[in-house]
Protein backbone atom coordinates (compact mmCIF):
# COMPACT_ATOMS: atom_id res chain seq x y z
CA UNK A 1 0.00 0.00 0.00
CA UNK A 2 1.13 3.40 -1.02
CA UNK A 3 1.44 5.85 2.02
CA UNK A 4 -1.52 8.05 2.85
CA UNK A 5 -2.99 5.66 -0.34
CA UNK A 6 -3.47 8.42 -2.81
CA UNK A 7 -0.86 8.37 -5.99
CA UNK A 8 1.69 10.60 -5.86
CA UNK A 9 0.10 13.13 -8.58
CA UNK A 10 -2.58 12.69 -6.69
CA UNK A 11 -1.35 14.23 -4.08
CA UNK A 12 0.81 17.03 -5.49
CA UNK A 13 -2.42 18.42 -6.58
CA UNK A 14 -3.84 18.92 -3.93
CA UNK A 15 -1.08 20.08 -2.07
CA UNK A 16 -1.13 22.87 -4.90
CA UNK A 17 -4.16 23.76 -4.10
CA UNK A 18 -3.68 23.82 -0.56
CA UNK A 19 -0.46 26.58 -1.25
CA UNK A 20 -3.14 28.43 -3.32
CA UNK A 21 -6.28 28.18 -0.65
CA UNK A 22 -3.30 29.50 1.92
CA UNK A 23 -2.06 32.69 0.08
CA UNK A 24 -5.70 33.64 -0.85
CA UNK A 25 -7.70 33.00 2.39
CA UNK A 26 -10.95 32.31 1.84
CA UNK A 27 -11.08 31.99 -1.97
CA UNK A 28 -12.32 28.17 -3.27
CA UNK A 29 -9.75 26.30 -5.31
CA UNK A 30 -10.74 23.50 -7.02
CA UNK A 31 -8.53 20.01 -7.06
CA UNK A 32 -9.54 16.80 -8.70
CA UNK A 33 -11.20 14.75 -6.35
CA UNK A 34 -10.05 11.20 -6.32
CA UNK A 35 -12.26 7.82 -5.53
CA UNK A 36 -11.73 6.50 -1.74
CA UNK A 37 -13.11 3.76 -0.01
CA UNK A 38 -15.06 6.14 1.72
CA UNK A 39 -18.36 7.56 -0.60
CA UNK A 40 -18.68 11.01 -0.92
CA UNK A 41 -20.08 13.09 1.66
CA UNK A 42 -18.80 11.05 4.27
CA UNK A 43 -15.91 13.27 5.01
CA UNK A 44 -13.59 12.94 1.44
CA UNK A 45 -12.71 16.30 1.27
CA UNK A 46 -11.53 16.76 4.83
CA UNK A 47 -9.99 13.21 4.23
CA UNK A 48 -7.93 13.67 0.48
CA UNK A 49 -6.45 16.94 2.34
CA UNK A 50 -5.26 15.31 5.78
CA UNK A 51 -3.63 12.39 3.77
CA UNK A 52 -2.01 14.81 1.40
CA UNK A 53 -0.66 17.17 4.50
CA UNK A 54 0.22 14.12 6.40
CA UNK A 55 3.72 12.74 7.59
CA UNK A 56 5.55 10.76 10.05
CA UNK A 57 5.89 13.27 12.52
CA UNK A 58 2.34 13.97 12.66
CA UNK A 59 -0.26 13.28 15.79
CA UNK A 60 -4.02 12.70 14.28
CA UNK A 61 -7.18 13.87 16.17
CA UNK A 62 -10.34 13.26 14.51
CA UNK A 63 -13.88 14.04 15.73
CA UNK A 64 -17.38 14.16 14.29
CA UNK A 65 -19.84 16.41 16.34
CA UNK A 66 -17.02 17.27 19.00
CA UNK A 67 -16.57 13.60 19.80
CA UNK A 68 -13.94 10.81 18.97
CA UNK A 69 -16.01 8.31 19.56
CA UNK A 70 -18.61 8.34 16.66
CA UNK A 71 -18.79 6.40 13.58
CA UNK A 72 -17.33 8.63 11.24
CA UNK A 73 -14.97 9.59 13.49
CA UNK A 74 -13.61 6.03 14.53
CA UNK A 75 -13.75 4.83 10.77
CA UNK A 76 -11.79 7.99 9.19
CA UNK A 77 -9.17 7.78 12.04
CA UNK A 78 -8.42 4.06 11.71
CA UNK A 79 -8.27 4.08 7.55
CA UNK A 80 -6.04 6.81 7.89
CA UNK A 81 -3.88 4.90 10.74
CA UNK A 82 -3.66 2.03 8.28
CA UNK A 83 -2.06 3.69 5.58
CA UNK A 84 0.27 6.13 7.23
CA UNK A 85 0.86 4.70 10.66
CA UNK A 86 0.77 7.58 12.69
CA UNK A 87 0.29 8.26 16.18
CA UNK A 88 -3.45 9.14 17.30
CA UNK A 89 -5.09 10.44 19.67
CA UNK A 90 -8.30 11.83 21.19
CA UNK A 91 -6.39 15.00 23.14
CA UNK A 92 -6.64 18.33 21.41
CA UNK A 93 -3.60 19.50 22.51
CA UNK A 94 -1.64 16.17 21.69
CA UNK A 95 -2.39 16.82 18.11
CA UNK A 96 -0.96 18.37 15.31
CA UNK A 97 -3.51 17.38 12.94
CA UNK A 98 -7.56 17.67 14.29
CA UNK A 99 -9.89 16.43 10.86
CA UNK A 100 -13.41 17.69 12.34
CA UNK A 101 -17.32 17.04 10.81
CA UNK A 102 -19.12 20.34 12.33
CA UNK A 103 -16.65 21.58 15.18
CA UNK A 104 -13.76 23.58 16.46
CA UNK A 105 -12.39 22.14 19.36
CA UNK A 106 -13.28 23.75 22.87
CA UNK A 107 -10.04 23.76 23.95
CA UNK A 108 -7.88 26.50 22.51
CA UNK A 109 -5.86 25.31 19.42
CA UNK A 110 -1.88 26.41 18.94
CA UNK A 111 0.69 27.40 16.33
CA UNK A 112 1.35 24.62 14.44
CA UNK A 113 -1.63 22.37 14.26
CA UNK A 114 -3.95 21.93 11.67
CA UNK A 115 -7.36 22.19 12.16
CA UNK A 116 -9.20 20.08 8.58
CA UNK A 117 -12.51 20.61 8.45
CA UNK A 118 -14.98 18.03 6.25
CA UNK A 119 -17.30 20.41 4.43
CA UNK A 120 -20.55 19.37 2.62
CA UNK A 121 -21.48 22.86 0.54
CA UNK A 122 -18.40 24.44 0.11
CA UNK A 123 -20.01 27.76 -1.89
CA UNK A 124 -21.68 30.85 1.02
CA UNK A 125 -23.47 31.87 -2.26
CA UNK A 126 -24.84 29.15 -3.09
CA UNK A 127 -28.23 29.41 -1.25
CA UNK A 128 -28.82 32.91 -2.71
CA UNK A 129 -27.22 32.52 -6.41
CA UNK A 130 -27.38 28.46 -7.50
CA UNK A 131 -25.55 28.85 -10.53
CA UNK A 132 -21.84 28.50 -10.30
CA UNK A 133 -20.58 30.36 -12.65
CA UNK A 134 -22.49 33.37 -11.61
CA UNK A 135 -22.00 33.05 -8.17
CA UNK A 136 -17.76 32.85 -9.77
CA UNK A 137 -18.72 36.31 -10.83
CA UNK A 138 -19.90 37.94 -8.15
CA UNK A 139 -17.01 36.44 -5.47
CA UNK A 140 -14.33 38.08 -8.27
CA UNK A 141 -16.46 41.29 -7.39
CA UNK A 142 -16.34 40.89 -4.00
CA UNK A 143 -20.32 41.45 -4.89
CA UNK A 144 -21.85 39.90 -1.77
CA UNK A 145 -25.10 41.87 -1.76
CA UNK A 146 -27.53 38.73 -2.12
CA UNK A 147 -26.06 37.78 0.90
CA UNK A 148 -26.84 41.02 2.92
CA UNK A 149 -30.55 41.39 0.92
CA UNK A 150 -31.01 37.98 2.69
CA UNK A 151 -29.62 38.98 6.01
CA UNK A 152 -31.90 42.39 5.95
CA UNK A 153 -34.83 40.14 4.84
CA UNK A 154 -34.37 37.96 8.05
CA UNK A 155 -33.53 40.67 10.08
CA UNK A 156 -36.60 42.82 8.90
CA UNK A 157 -38.89 40.02 9.35
CA UNK A 158 -38.05 38.28 12.53
CA UNK A 159 -35.23 40.61 13.99
CA UNK A 160 -32.30 38.92 13.79
CA UNK A 161 -30.95 36.32 11.23
CA UNK A 162 -32.23 32.85 10.60
CA UNK A 163 -29.16 31.12 10.35
CA UNK A 164 -28.27 28.83 12.79
CA UNK A 165 -25.39 26.99 11.46
CA UNK A 166 -23.03 27.21 8.61
CA UNK A 167 -23.25 31.13 9.18
CA UNK A 168 -21.20 33.44 6.27
CA UNK A 169 -18.09 34.78 7.44
CA UNK A 170 -16.01 37.77 5.62
CA UNK A 171 -12.09 36.35 5.49
CA UNK A 172 -9.47 38.87 5.62
CA UNK A 173 -12.02 41.74 4.57
CA UNK A 174 -12.26 39.91 1.17
CA UNK A 175 -14.31 36.72 0.87
CA UNK A 176 -17.53 35.61 1.80
CA UNK A 177 -16.55 32.33 2.98
CA UNK A 178 -18.58 29.20 4.06
CA UNK A 179 -17.31 28.05 7.57
CA UNK A 180 -19.10 24.51 7.20
CA UNK A 181 -21.79 23.37 9.37
CA UNK A 182 -20.32 24.83 12.95
CA UNK A 183 -22.76 26.20 15.09
CA UNK A 184 -22.76 29.66 15.72
CA UNK A 185 -21.17 29.15 18.96
CA UNK A 186 -17.62 28.31 17.08
CA UNK A 187 -17.73 31.13 14.63
CA UNK A 188 -15.90 33.62 16.57
CA UNK A 189 -13.25 30.55 17.77
CA UNK A 190 -12.29 31.20 13.45
CA UNK A 191 -11.18 34.65 13.94
CA UNK A 192 -7.47 35.43 14.81
CA UNK A 193 -7.16 31.49 15.26
CA UNK A 194 -3.21 30.16 15.86
CA UNK A 195 -3.71 27.05 13.83
CA UNK A 196 -4.03 26.62 10.24
CA UNK A 197 -7.26 25.82 8.85
CA UNK A 198 -7.94 23.68 6.12
CA UNK A 199 -11.39 23.08 4.60
CA UNK A 200 -12.09 20.00 1.98
CA UNK A 201 -15.30 19.02 -0.35
CA UNK A 202 -14.65 15.85 -1.54
CA UNK A 203 -18.30 15.93 -3.47
CA UNK A 204 -17.73 18.89 -4.61
CA UNK A 205 -14.36 19.22 -5.39
CA UNK A 206 -13.04 22.14 -3.72
CA UNK A 207 -10.64 23.85 -1.01
CA UNK A 208 -9.96 26.52 1.00
CA UNK A 209 -8.50 27.89 4.01
CA UNK A 210 -7.56 30.51 6.74
CA UNK A 211 -4.12 30.96 7.56
CA UNK A 212 -3.16 31.32 11.70
CA UNK A 213 -3.92 35.01 12.49
CA UNK A 214 -6.54 35.89 10.08
CA UNK A 215 -9.35 38.38 10.65
CA UNK A 216 -12.46 36.09 10.51
CA UNK A 217 -15.72 38.52 11.27
CA UNK A 218 -19.57 36.83 11.25
CA UNK A 219 -21.33 38.93 8.25
CA UNK A 220 -23.22 40.69 10.49
CA UNK A 221 -25.36 44.68 10.26
CA UNK A 222 -23.27 47.27 12.30
CA UNK A 223 -26.38 47.41 14.61
CA UNK A 224 -26.95 43.87 15.13
CA UNK A 225 -25.20 42.01 17.71
CA UNK A 226 -23.57 38.78 16.71
CA UNK A 227 -25.58 36.62 18.89
CA UNK A 228 -24.55 32.55 19.78
CA UNK A 229 -26.44 29.65 21.15
CA UNK A 230 -27.18 30.57 24.72
CA UNK A 231 -27.03 27.61 27.23
CA UNK A 232 -27.42 29.84 30.67
CA UNK A 233 -28.31 28.49 33.47
CA UNK A 234 -27.16 25.14 32.15
CA UNK A 235 -24.16 22.93 32.78
CA UNK A 236 -22.87 19.49 31.46
CA UNK A 237 -24.30 16.63 33.64
CA UNK A 238 -20.78 14.97 33.38
CA UNK A 239 -18.12 17.52 34.35
CA UNK A 240 -20.54 20.51 35.33
CA UNK A 241 -19.06 22.93 32.81
CA UNK A 242 -21.01 26.06 32.00
CA UNK A 243 -18.51 27.32 29.59
CA UNK A 244 -18.94 25.07 26.50
CA UNK A 245 -21.07 24.01 23.86
CA UNK A 246 -23.84 21.20 25.36
CA UNK A 247 -25.53 18.82 23.54
CA UNK A 248 -29.28 18.28 24.76
CA UNK A 249 -30.31 14.97 25.32
CA UNK A 250 -33.46 13.54 26.71
CA UNK A 251 -34.19 10.38 28.66
CA UNK A 252 -37.42 7.84 28.74
CA UNK A 253 -38.97 10.14 30.95
CA UNK A 254 -38.46 13.52 27.91
CA UNK A 255 -36.65 15.15 30.90
CA UNK A 256 -33.67 16.72 29.10
CA UNK A 257 -29.79 16.69 30.24
CA UNK A 258 -26.98 18.35 29.07
CA UNK A 259 -23.36 17.61 28.01
CA UNK A 260 -20.56 18.59 26.54
CA UNK A 261 -20.37 18.31 23.05
CA UNK A 262 -16.67 18.19 22.71
CA UNK A 263 -15.75 14.75 24.52
CA UNK A 264 -12.07 16.07 24.99
CA UNK A 265 -12.57 19.04 26.81
CA UNK A 266 -14.93 17.05 28.83
CA UNK A 267 -12.76 14.48 29.68
CA UNK A 268 -9.80 17.06 30.52
CA UNK A 269 -12.57 18.58 32.88
CA UNK A 270 -12.89 15.58 34.75
CA UNK A 271 -9.48 14.92 35.00
CA UNK A 272 -8.97 18.12 36.63
CA UNK A 273 -11.21 17.81 39.23
CA UNK A 274 -9.93 14.31 40.18
CA UNK A 275 -6.63 16.15 40.15
CA UNK A 276 -8.01 18.84 42.56
CA UNK B 1 23.95 1.33 -1.93
CA UNK B 2 22.02 4.03 -0.70
CA UNK B 3 18.23 4.59 -1.32
CA UNK B 4 16.76 7.95 -1.15
CA UNK B 5 12.11 8.21 -0.49
CA UNK B 6 11.37 10.86 -3.07
CA UNK B 7 7.85 10.32 -1.58
CA UNK B 8 8.95 11.25 1.66
CA UNK B 9 10.61 13.55 1.00
CA UNK B 10 8.05 15.60 -0.84
CA UNK B 11 5.60 15.18 2.39
CA UNK B 12 8.21 16.43 4.39
CA UNK B 13 9.38 19.22 2.42
CA UNK B 14 5.58 20.48 1.44
CA UNK B 15 4.66 20.29 5.32
CA UNK B 16 7.51 22.77 5.50
CA UNK B 17 6.62 24.90 2.52
CA UNK B 18 2.94 24.92 4.31
CA UNK B 19 4.25 25.82 7.27
CA UNK B 20 6.25 28.98 5.77
CA UNK B 21 3.31 30.12 3.52
CA UNK B 22 0.58 30.06 6.20
CA UNK B 23 2.95 31.62 8.39
CA UNK B 24 5.22 33.88 6.39
CA UNK B 25 8.66 34.76 7.49
CA UNK B 26 8.69 31.60 9.60
CA UNK B 27 11.83 29.73 8.99
CA UNK B 28 11.26 26.23 7.92
CA UNK B 29 13.84 23.54 6.83
CA UNK B 30 14.16 22.05 3.58
CA UNK B 31 15.82 18.15 3.50
CA UNK B 32 18.01 18.03 -0.01
CA UNK B 33 17.02 15.85 -3.40
CA UNK B 34 20.17 14.99 -5.42
CA UNK B 35 22.46 17.12 -2.80
CA UNK B 36 20.15 20.08 -4.03
CA UNK B 37 17.72 22.25 -2.30
CA UNK B 38 16.45 23.58 -5.19
CA UNK B 39 15.52 20.10 -6.65
CA UNK B 40 14.04 18.70 -3.81
CA UNK B 41 11.68 21.56 -3.56
CA UNK B 42 10.83 21.73 -7.85
CA UNK B 43 10.77 18.04 -7.23
CA UNK B 44 8.32 18.37 -4.67
CA UNK B 45 5.70 21.54 -6.28
CA UNK B 46 5.93 19.77 -10.15
CA UNK B 47 3.95 17.31 -11.65
CA UNK B 48 2.51 16.90 -14.87
CA UNK B 49 -0.84 19.05 -14.77
CA UNK B 50 2.02 22.48 -14.01
CA UNK B 51 4.54 24.58 -16.09
CA UNK B 52 7.65 25.79 -14.78
CA UNK B 53 10.72 28.11 -15.78
CA UNK B 54 13.97 28.27 -14.75
CA UNK B 55 16.85 30.48 -14.85
CA UNK B 56 19.74 28.99 -13.61
CA UNK B 57 22.49 25.95 -13.55
CA UNK B 58 21.22 23.02 -11.93
CA UNK B 59 19.87 20.05 -13.21
CA UNK B 60 16.51 20.68 -13.85
CA UNK B 61 16.43 17.85 -16.82
CA UNK B 62 16.31 15.71 -14.11
CA UNK B 63 13.39 16.95 -12.19
CA UNK B 64 11.67 17.57 -15.71
CA UNK B 65 11.67 14.32 -16.08
CA UNK B 66 11.06 12.47 -12.83
CA UNK B 67 7.88 15.28 -12.30
CA UNK B 68 6.72 15.18 -16.23
CA UNK B 69 6.01 18.56 -15.71
CA UNK B 70 6.08 21.33 -18.75
CA UNK B 71 9.19 24.02 -19.17
CA UNK B 72 7.32 26.95 -20.33
CA UNK B 73 7.79 30.69 -21.03
CA UNK B 74 8.22 32.65 -17.67
CA UNK B 75 5.10 34.62 -18.43
CA UNK B 76 3.31 31.49 -18.32
CA UNK B 77 4.66 29.24 -16.04
CA UNK B 78 2.82 28.24 -12.85
CA UNK B 79 6.23 27.80 -10.80
CA UNK B 80 9.27 30.27 -11.51
CA UNK B 81 12.83 28.72 -10.04
CA UNK B 82 15.72 31.14 -10.17
CA UNK B 83 19.06 30.66 -9.13
CA UNK B 84 18.90 34.43 -7.55
CA UNK B 85 16.19 37.64 -6.85
CA UNK B 86 15.49 38.25 -10.57
CA UNK B 87 13.00 41.73 -10.52
CA UNK B 88 12.94 41.39 -13.74
CA UNK B 89 11.39 37.54 -13.93
CA UNK B 90 9.27 38.69 -10.66
CA UNK B 91 7.55 41.22 -12.64
CA UNK B 92 6.83 39.19 -15.66
CA UNK B 93 5.24 36.17 -13.49
CA UNK B 94 1.14 36.03 -14.30
CA UNK B 95 -1.25 37.46 -11.18
CA UNK B 96 -3.83 35.12 -11.85
CA UNK B 97 -7.22 37.05 -13.24
CA UNK B 98 -10.01 38.33 -10.87
CA UNK B 99 -12.15 34.92 -11.27
CA UNK B 100 -8.93 32.56 -11.08
CA UNK B 101 -6.75 34.36 -8.95
CA UNK B 102 -5.30 30.65 -8.36
CA UNK B 103 -3.30 30.92 -12.05
CA UNK B 104 -0.59 32.65 -10.82
CA UNK B 105 2.94 32.11 -10.64
CA UNK B 106 4.93 31.26 -7.55
CA UNK B 107 8.47 32.14 -7.26
CA UNK B 108 11.28 30.08 -5.51
CA UNK B 109 14.18 32.11 -5.40
CA UNK B 110 17.67 31.10 -3.88
CA UNK B 111 19.90 33.14 -1.56
CA UNK B 112 22.97 32.63 0.12
CA UNK B 113 20.83 33.42 3.55
CA UNK B 114 18.42 35.31 4.72
CA UNK B 115 20.48 38.24 5.67
CA UNK B 116 20.03 41.25 3.68
CA UNK B 117 16.62 44.10 3.95
CA UNK B 118 15.22 44.69 7.29
CA UNK B 119 11.23 44.76 6.74
CA UNK B 120 7.75 44.50 8.83
CA UNK B 121 5.26 42.10 7.55
CA UNK B 122 2.22 42.28 8.70
CA UNK B 123 -1.08 40.38 7.23
CA UNK B 124 -2.56 36.60 7.67
CA UNK B 125 -0.31 34.25 9.27
CA UNK B 126 1.37 36.56 10.93
CA UNK B 127 0.80 37.77 14.92
CA UNK B 128 0.03 41.74 14.68
CA UNK B 129 3.39 42.70 12.99
CA UNK B 130 6.69 40.88 12.90
CA UNK B 131 9.91 42.08 12.09
CA UNK B 132 12.61 39.92 9.37
CA UNK B 133 15.56 40.24 7.28
CA UNK B 134 14.99 38.91 3.63
CA UNK B 135 17.23 38.71 1.35
CA UNK B 136 15.59 41.61 -1.42
CA UNK B 137 16.55 45.06 -1.59
CA UNK B 138 14.07 48.27 -1.63
CA UNK B 139 13.14 48.20 -5.05
CA UNK B 140 11.79 44.41 -4.99
CA UNK B 141 9.98 45.72 -2.12
CA UNK B 142 8.15 48.55 -4.14
CA UNK B 143 7.74 45.68 -7.32
CA UNK B 144 6.14 43.41 -4.81
CA UNK B 145 3.84 45.53 -2.91
CA UNK B 146 2.57 47.34 -6.42
CA UNK B 147 2.08 44.02 -7.79
CA UNK B 148 0.02 42.56 -5.45
CA UNK B 149 -1.89 45.39 -4.71
CA UNK B 150 -4.89 44.76 -6.52
CA UNK B 151 -5.21 41.79 -4.22
CA UNK B 152 -6.47 38.59 -4.64
CA UNK B 153 -4.17 38.60 -7.99
CA UNK B 154 -0.51 38.81 -6.91
CA UNK B 155 2.68 36.06 -6.30
CA UNK B 156 3.23 34.14 -3.44
CA UNK B 157 7.43 33.91 -3.05
CA UNK B 158 9.68 31.68 -1.27
CA UNK B 159 13.21 32.30 -0.62
CA UNK B 160 15.91 29.48 -0.17
CA UNK B 161 18.84 29.81 1.38
CA UNK B 162 22.05 27.84 1.02
CA UNK B 163 21.61 25.67 4.38
CA UNK B 164 18.51 24.54 3.22
CA UNK B 165 16.05 27.07 5.17
CA UNK B 166 13.17 28.38 3.64
CA UNK B 167 10.75 31.46 4.03
CA UNK B 168 8.28 32.67 2.19
CA UNK B 169 5.84 36.02 1.70
CA UNK B 170 2.65 35.68 0.49
CA UNK B 171 0.24 38.07 -1.65
CA UNK B 172 -1.69 38.76 1.21
CA UNK B 173 1.73 39.87 2.99
CA UNK B 174 2.51 43.84 3.71
CA UNK B 175 6.03 44.82 3.18
CA UNK B 176 7.42 47.84 5.10
CA UNK B 177 11.12 49.10 4.68
CA UNK B 178 12.48 49.65 8.60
Amino acid sequence: MRYAFLDEEAKKEIRRSILKAIAIPGYIVGFASRELPVARGWGTGGLQVTLAIINEEDTLKVIDQGCDGSVNAVNIRNFIKSVTKVNTTTKTLDASIIQTRHRVPEIDLQEGQTLVYQVPMPDILETVEPNISKAKLLHANADYSKLWVLLYEDTSMYGDSRISNRYPVMVNDRYAMDPSPIPKYDTPKLNDCKALQLFGAGREKKIYAIPPYTKVEPLKFEDREFKVENFDGKACARCGSVHSFLDEVYDDEGKATYYCNDTDYCDTQKEKQGNN
Amino acid sequence: MNTVDIEKLNRDNFKSMMNALSMPGKIEKIQPLFESNLLAIANTLLYSEVSFYYEGNEEFNLIEAITNSQNDQADNADYIFCDELNEYLFNKGKVGTSKDPEYSSTFVFKCKDFNGLEVKLTGPGIDGSKKVNLPIDKSFVEFFNEKNSYYPLGNEVFFLSQEGEITAISRTTKMEVL
